[in-house]
């Protein structure tokens, strides 16, 4: 199970999902421009969702860009 | 415990555009307690009272309206304010953002360093202000956690303009 944290305008939401389901959360997030980094504060990139270890904490974060 | 110092500010989309916070000095910067969502409308009126009275000194409104400083702050880290900014020191805990220090954050990425204000959010990169926008209506310390994230992992999001 994988731990997932969402900052977001309606607080904070924490999720444990199964490996599968937490790699397609992580993707759609990175897709929208969003950044997720893990506990360890390693950033996971596009390419290297599927290195998301089970167990892992990720913490998804809204995009910022800049004005 | 430091001094809550109560300020009316005026913030676009209330009413009357001005609304109570209180500021609370911590660990290298200034916590922001927004009373105008954490008190009760009567607590709120009688801060009105004691505002156009000119009565208020140091912290004894606190007296005043009745409620402690223990109680604002169970109030504002239940909130989603309280929560980002629980984050935010977990996060300066565990080494994944750097300590505040004097109010700001000073963050160094790919050859450039950027400042945060934190009490503002106004952004410096190399003594430069800059500019940054969030589609998301965030708690101010989720914005400034995202905010310091994405210059540590995406620097190069906040050079596109949009």
């Amino acid at each position: 199970m994988v731990l997932l944290k969402r900052l977001g305008s309606g607080g904070h939401t924490e999720v444990e999902v199964p490996h599968a389901t937490a790699v397609e959360e992580i993707l759609r997030h990175l897709t929208k421009g969003g950044i997720a980094v893990t506990e360890e504060g390693r950033s996971i990139r596009l390419d290297d969702v599927s290195k998301v270890k089970d167990s892992d904490k990720v913490l998804l974060i809204p995009a910022i860009k800049g004005g | 415990m430091e001094t809550m110092e109560i300020r009316c500010v005026n913030l676009r989309g209330y009413p009357t555009e001005e609304v109570y916070i209180c500021l609370q000095e911590t660990d290298g910067y200034k916590r922001i307690i927004p009373l105008y969502r954490l008190l009760s409308r009567d607590k709120l009126t009688k801060l009105d009272i004691l505002f156009r009275d000119c009565r208020i000194k140091g912290d004894e409104w606190l007296n005043q309206i009745g409620v402690t400083e223990e109680e604002i702050l169970s109030l504002y880290f239940a909130s989603p304010e309280g929560k980002a900014e629980l984050l935010f020191r977990e996060l300066v805990d565990l080494g994944l953002l750097p300590r505040p220090e004097n109010g700001y954050i000073t963050l160094k990425s790919r050859g450039k360093t950027y400042r945060i204000e934190i009490e503002t959010l106004k952004l410096f990169i190399d003594g430069k202000e800059g500019c940054f926008q969030c589609d998301e209506e965030l708690p101010h310390f989720d914005r400034l956690i995202a905010l310091c994230l994405t210059i540590i992992h995406n620097p190069e999001k906040l050079e596109i303009r949009g």
